[in-house]
């Protein structure tokens, strides 16, 4: 009996062991911080800057653009070309308030060499310039690093060319997707399905072999291990421009779409959900046109909108979507006939067409351009700029509430310069002409309500336009 | 040969005084003696009686030198002859006799004792080590069978007839030796000078008492010299090395048999040490003119060492006594025993053994888990165990725990050898399991075969591999002594204070040991022996066996200080989570040998299976309790407590099968109990195959030993191991969800594997990596560089498809970062390698790293200068000034070494701990003797 008591007790202890359930699998860490998105891909902060597109060679000079608003130290990294090969470090300092620009070609002559911008205080912000005689393109550099990109903007339309930059700056081998879409929807390439961009490197795909005599492209840029840091790059025979990656919102806000009366057209596409509509309102420098244009955007196709048609240069651009999209401006040479389009850059050498074996001069446009926009509007902005001798530098601050915003203009400059205040009425944009040859580099805007702010660069080598920096 | 015509010999007899004494009856005897002597002097006695030998008186001198200068120019030889000896009538004439016939120098008596006339020597060979053999049986007795006169190494010294002239020439007996050891240096030496010895059959001498030297270590010391003296230098060199390792083996293994000769071997080497000046010029004197070579000497010598033999017997007879059975080892029943299937499975039980863990006697423990190296140096652990400082992680003045202590024990015996220790460790407890099954199973008279065969699952079979399994190495080596534990306190208990002493003493020390190898371990044998009593209410032993655990268990835990002072069992038993996977057919087979056990046995042993089945059922739950909030070492000690259950099942089941007058349906029962328990062994047997005692295969060494590609760099600087928490070494910390620790760059030993409480520079860490991890820095380099690390290795699989999310999420934290490099390793983990130039755990203002040497760094001494040490700030540090600087500490460079101040408190602790251990010991082991 008491044996049986035994063995029911050990079948009892057993059977409770037996029943018992193991540990539940534990969810895998929550790092969002590797993976946080600024929308518009950058802000105001100490921390590092990567600036994809960045060449000094015999044709192409870039000047980096530091702003800041208090005294840092900058250390400035170029990557070689060469695999295994020590990147270039040039240290210097930014006093602060103030801005400092390095022409990349006095440092480095390597050609392309994407670079880093450590700054060690802030705010501050960090932008690159490239200029030739044939062109002017630039933006501000990323801070984020999402591990999803969106970059709108790019074609490959017929004498036409659109190239993805992918940078990667840090240690690890990068596993990159691109997924392209188009007015033919999904666009599927396999060789941009996984591949490899090494740690410290950067790998810059022409979409023209791959994706050719596509109107519209867009891409999302996503990375499975590792990280990188991508640009799209739109040119053609007038131009080139580019654009970085940025986040998704439901607002977009550019204080300037029209840099040199180009012919300015929002590229949207959806991140993510089906069917969302986009309204696009115009802000000039006298008043708002609400739902100036409406779009809808699938899944899966972007939209290119026209904005040409609405209103007169210059003005920016609100857009609101009813799901989270990514957007860019991109503005371009009309393709009507030059002598049609009004104002605009031209080139002095012009070009020669034929006319009873008689030739003709005619102006020769140049000019592309494009940036991402701002996802909200902000009381104080960085906004590192850099002027050339024979190109306007023009500021652009956008207000879309409905109070006038009163905004002081800090010059970050080499030398001190004083402040000074200028008003913008609500719903309007206001353009704030930048002094050549007076050594500014940036301006810090403090403005007494929300507003959005841009630049554009305009003269005889061609448009840029570049985003400010929220001082988030 | 020349024959030199004694017929007149002239002989003066010489006493040698014995502190035994029986000086008296030595000279009554000498009186009868029919071969006249010149006269009888007495040498370094001090009461000799007032009587005359052949009319003459008896004179007493100091020293043999004396005797010498002091006998008549007449007297041809020299009887040496030892008091309390008793020669028989004729004992001189035949030594005279013989040496006439033979031209022999010496001549040496038979010697005999008491009336059964035991023989005790008929001369001595030796071995290379001066060892004497006589070659005879213990208390073989005289019938004539060694009756020749016949050329010898040596003769006793009890006695022996030496020509005065030789005499002279060596200077009598080493007065520094024993006389036996005297007797056999004197005619080494003579054998050098071309004598030759002869033992004379016909010359009998009554040695009636046993007269052991006082002290062995005398007789050993004796021998030492003896060597010294007349070897050759080549032969020096090896006898002398060869003769301390044997030394110390014998002083070792004479542990287990119940004989303390660790002193001994020291005091021997150390006399000799003192006396290296007069043994050096004893050695001048005796080879000085010498006629022969090493090659005489080595003419009669055995082959061998007679100590390695003595120890052989003497160790076989006690396993031989241990091992149930009542036949003892003999030449007669070597033939039996071979053929008893005990034998033959305990020989299979040992090779099984050897097999299983032959791949750590290569290779060392595997780093994997819980389970790491022992630490490099012996004295390091000890000292760090004794209130020294705590390496694991950014380190901690917290105590280690004793199994650190007992891995510092086990190095220093080995001299600090790599996978020896680790090996004797492993193998070693395996042994002691399957041993200390047999010896628990004979509680309840279970015979050595089927003992045996349940020792063999208790160690390796499917709960052994589950403790190995959860990588707590502690728990594997404990599982070892747990049975002891219970069989010393089950045994049965003689009378007296003596028993009473060895009884205590064997329980503290062993419920210590257990205790020092796995904290709950020493909570395991109460429960188990109240259980056992509650079942077996009527036996007093039972009750006693509880009464002792409690004791056990009490005192034992007081051992363990200083760790018993500053942990909590509590703790111990809730890291982790408690979840031992177990394979149905285990579960299975397990229940199987519990019913059949119960049913089965005999009924007066059935409610010692019914304890054992709860056991088993119990060790199983506490196995699977991580939902009740314990942790995996709790799950290996409970492991332990099924296979225990389980094992006494199997020996209760294998005993009862092959019995006879059972019923039909009972045979069943067994058979069906038996069959379980074969596919149990085949279980147990599987571990062989990996050869790691069932341990899991190396990953810490593997996946970290790119860091010794550049000499010296890993003992400068650390790793960072990140990625799932199962898959990092020991104890880790947690951020975000993720888990993380710090290693040494050289792969982490014992020491590191459990981590202490976060102190100040800890969470400076957390926060850097806080930071990190939440993008605030792209220059993670530069931030872990403050902490000494160099690398940082991803565990788990953080690339393609079937990557960890785990293991990716950590990735990519340091893949998004400026200051690192990817490096290419072969282990397949992601592994990055710090771009910051300057980064070591010890550095100098100047940014030159110092080395981690041991648990101390060294480097270039630097006058004025400072180190910064990144280990967590504690004033112990030095050398001073001490200082700390953001979490880290800062001291003096001057000396080149970076030392830290054990905490006083806990260094009494260990030595108040070690001299406890030490006294009960030499009382365990005085009162067994008096036992």
């Amino acid at each position: 009996m008491r044996r049986t008591l035994l063995l029911l007790s050990a079948a009892a202890l057993a059977f409770v062991g037996f029943v018992q359930l193991g540990p539940q699998p534990s969810a895998p860490p929550d790092f969002g911080g590797t993976d946080v998105t600024t929308p518009d891909g950058a802000a105001a902060q100490p921390s590092a800057w990567y600036c994809p597109w960045v060449e000094a060679g015999d044709v192409v000079d870039t000047d980096i653009v530091v702003a800041s608003l208090v005294t840092a130290d900058v250390g400035l990294t170029l990557l070689d070309p060469v695999s295994n090969t020590d990147p270039v470090q040039f240290p210097f300092e930014v006093v602060g308030p103030g801005g400092a620009g390095v022409d990349v070609g006095s440092v480095s002559r390597r050609g392309e060499s994407p670079a880093i911008v450590e700054v060690s205080d802030g705010p501050a912000a960090v932008m690159a310039l490239q200029h030739s005689d044939g062109f002017v393109s630039g933006d501000r550099c990323t801070v984020s690093v999402p591990k999803r990109w969106y970059l709108t903007g790019g074609s490959t339309k017929t004498g036409t060319f659109t190239e993805l930059r992918l940078f990667n700056p840090f240690a690890d081998n990068a596993d990159v997707s691109v997924t392209a879409y188009s007015e033919f929807d999904l666009d599927l390439v396999a060789e941009l399905e996984s591949f490899d961009v090494a740690g410290r490197s950067w790998t810059t795909i022409d979409m023209e072999p791959l994706l050719p005599f596509r109107d519209q492209l867009v891409f999302t840029v996503e990375t499975s291990v590792g990280l990188v840091i991508p640009t799209l790059i739109r040119s053609d025979e007038r131009g080139q421009a580019s654009i970085p990656g940025s986040g998704p919102s439901t607002t977009w806000e550019f204080p300037i779409v029209t840099p040199g009366d180009l012919e300015p057209f929002i590229s949207v596409m959806s991140a993510g959900g089906d069917d969302i509509t986009v309204t696009v309102d115009i802000v000039t420098e006298t008043g708002t046109v609400r739902n100036a244009r409406e779009a809808v955007v699938g899944s899966e196709t972007p939209a290119l909108i026209p904005l040409s048609d609405i209103a007169a240069a210059p003005y920016g651009v609100r857009l609101r979507a009813t799901s989270e999209v990514a957007a860019s401006v991109i503005a371009l040479v009309p393709e009507a006939a030059p002598d049609e389009v009004p104002g605009g850059p031209d080139d002095t050498t012009s070009t020669t067409t034929g006319e009873g074996d008689q030739p003709v001069e005619e102006p020769f446009l140049r000019g592309v351009a494009g940036t991402v926009g701002a996802a909200s509007p902000s009381s104080q902005w960085i906004v590192p700029f850099d002027t050339l001798l024979d190109a306007a530098t023009t500021v652009w601050i956008m207000n879309t509430g409905t109070e006038p915003a009163t905004v002081t203009l800090q010059p970050l400059a080499e030398n001190e310069e004083p402040p000074f205040d200028v008003v913008v009425e609500p719903e309007t944009t206001l353009a704030v002409p930048v002094d050549v040859g007076l050594g500014i580099y940036g301006f810090w805007v403090d403005s007494t309500a929300p507003v959005s702010v841009a630049w554009e660069i305009v003269g005889d080598r061609g448009v840029a336009l570049v985003a400010g920096v929220t001082a988030r | 040969m020349s024959m030199t015509s004694t017929r007149h010999a002239s002989v003066a007899t010489v006493v040698l005084a014995d502190p035994a004494g029986g000086v008296e009856a030595t000279l009554q005897a000498l009186g009868r003696q029919v071969y006249e002597q010149v006269g009888v002097v007495v040498v370094g006695g001090s009461a000799v009686p007032d009587v005359e030998v052949s009319g003459r008186r008896v004179v007493v001198r100091d020293t043999v030198a004396e005797v010498m200068s002091s006998l008549p120019a007449h007297v041809t030889h020299v009887w040496m002859i030892r008091e309390g000896a008793v020669p028989r009538p004729d004992t001189l004439s035949a030594l005279i006799g013989d040496m006439d016939r033979t031209g022999a120098s010496i001549a040496g008596s038979k010697i005999v004792r008491g009336a059964e006339e035991t023989l005790v020597s008929v001369g001595l060979v030796t071995d290379a080590f001066a060892v004497p053999y006589t070659g005879m049986e213990s208390g073989e007795r005289d019938q004539g069978q060694y009756d020749v006169v016949r050329d010898v190494a040596a003769v006793a010294g009890v006695s022996m007839v030496v020509r005065r002239d030789l005499l002279a020439g060596l200077g009598g007996p080493d007065p520094e030796m024993t006389p036996r050891a005297a007797a056999v240096d004197m005619c080494q030496r003579a054998r050098l000078k071309g004598a030759r010895i002869i033992v004379s059959p016909a010359s009998v001498v009554d040695y009636p008492v046993h007269r052991p030297t006082r002290y062995r270590w005398q007789d050993d010391a004796s021998r030492i010299r003896s060597m010294m003296v007349v070897y050759g230098p080549l032969t020096l060199l090896w006898t002398l090395p060869l003769d301390f390792l044997i030394g110390l083996v014998e002083a070792v293994v004479s542990l287990f048999l119940g004989r303390w000769l660790v002193f001994d071997f020291f005091r021997s080497w150390g006399w000799n040490l003192v006396k290296l000046p007069s043994t050096v010029s004893a050695r001048s004197r005796a080879r000085k003119g010498r006629t022969e070579g090493d090659a005489e000497l080595f003419r009669y010598q055995r082959r061998g060492s007679v100590r390695v033999s003595r120890l052989s017997v003497a160790v076989a007879t006690s396993l031989r006594r241990r091992l149930p059975g009542d036949d003892r080892l003999s030449v007669e029943s070597i033939g039996n025993d071979v053929r008893q299937p005990a034998f033959v499975i305990g020989l299979l039980a040992l090779l099984f053994v050897l097999l299983s863990a032959r791949n750590i006697w290569s290779d060392g423990l595997p780093s994997v888990g819980f389970t790491a190296p022992f630490p490099s140096d012996g004295l390091d652990a000890l000292a760090g165990y004794a209130g020294g400082w705590n390496p694991a992680g950014l380190g901690s003045p917290e105590a280690l725990r004793p199994l650190l202590a007992v891995s510092g024990l086990v190095k220093l015996v080995t001299f600090n050898a790599v996978a020896l220790s680790e090996y004797l460790a492993v193998a070693g407890s395996m042994l002691l399991g399957i041993w200390g099954m047999t010896r628990l199973l004979r509680t309840w008279s279970v015979p050595a075969a089927p003992a045996l065969i349940a020792g063999v699952v208790y160690v390796a079979g499917p709960t052994a591999q589950g403790i190995a399994g959860t990588t707590h190495i502690g728990t594997v080596i404990a599982l070892g002594l747990l049975p002891w534990v219970l069989r010393i306190c089950l045994a049965p208990l003689a009378d007296g204070l003596w028993p009473g002493v060895v009884r205590f003493a064997g329980v503290v020390l062993a419920f210590a040991a257990l205790g020092s190898l796995s904290p709950l371990a020493l909570l395991v044998p109460v429960p188990v022996l109240v259980m056992y009593a509650l079942v077996r209410l009527t036996d007093p032993r039972a009750w006693l066996g509880t009464l002792l655990a409690l004791i056990g268990t009490g005192f034992g835990a007081l051992l363990l200080q200083p760790w018993i002072w500053s942990s909590a069992l509590r703790g111990v038993a809730k890291a982790g989570f408690a979840y031992w996977e177990v394979a149905p057919v285990v579960l299975v087979t397990g229940a199987v040998v519990a019913v059949a056990a119960v049913v089965g046995v005999r009924k007066e042993i059935g409610m010692v299976a019914g304890w054992a089945s709860v056991l088993t059922g119990a060790g199983f739950l506490g196995a699977r309790s991580g939902s009740f909030g314990l942790g995996s070492e709790f799950e290996s000690v409970s492991l332990a407590v099924a296979g225990l259950g389980l094992a006494v099942g199997i020996g209760l089941v294998c005993e009862r099968v092959t019995a006879e007058g059972i019923g039909t349906w009972r045979r069943l029962v067994l058979g069906v109990g038996t069959a379980a328990t074969i596919l149990l062994v085949v279980s147990s047997l599987t571990i062989v195959v990996p050869g790691r005692a069932g341990l899991p295969g190396d990953v810490y060494q593997d996946a970290l030993g790119f860091t010794m590609a550049r000499e010296g760099e890993a003992a400068t600087a650390r790793v960072l191991v990140v990625g799932p928490t199962d898959l990092l070494p020991g104890d880790s910390r947690s951020i975000e969800g993720g888990a993380y620790r710090v290693v040494s760059g050289t792969g982490p030993d014992l020491g590191e594997v459990r981590l202490a409480e976060p102190l100040a520079f800890d969470a400076l860490l957390h926060e850097k990596l806080r930071a990190i991890i939440a993008g605030e820095t792209r220059s993670a380099g530069g931030e872990l560089a403050t902490f000494g690390i160099r690398w940082i290795v991803v565990m788990g699989d953080s690339s393609g498809s079937d990557a960890d999310e785990t293991a990716l999420a950590w990735r990519n934290v340091f893949a998004g970062q400026l200051d690192l490099l990817s490096l290419s390793t072969s282990t397949g983990y992601a592994t990055f390698v710090n771009d910051t130039a300057d980064v070591g755990r010890a550095l100098t203002a100047d940014f030159v790293p110092w080395q981690r040497v041991g648990w101390t760094y060294v480097g270039e001494p630097q006058q004025d200068g400072e180190v910064f040490v990144a280990e967590n700030a504690d004033e112990g540090f030095g050398p001073a000034p001490h200082d700390t600087v953001g979490g880290m500490n800062v001291v003096a460079a001057s000396t080149g070494v970076v030392d830290y101040s054990p905490d006083p408190t806990a260094r009494l602790q260990t030595t108040v701990a070690a001299i406890a251990i030490a006294i009960l010991i030499i009382a365990g082991v005085v009162a067994r003797r008096r036992r």
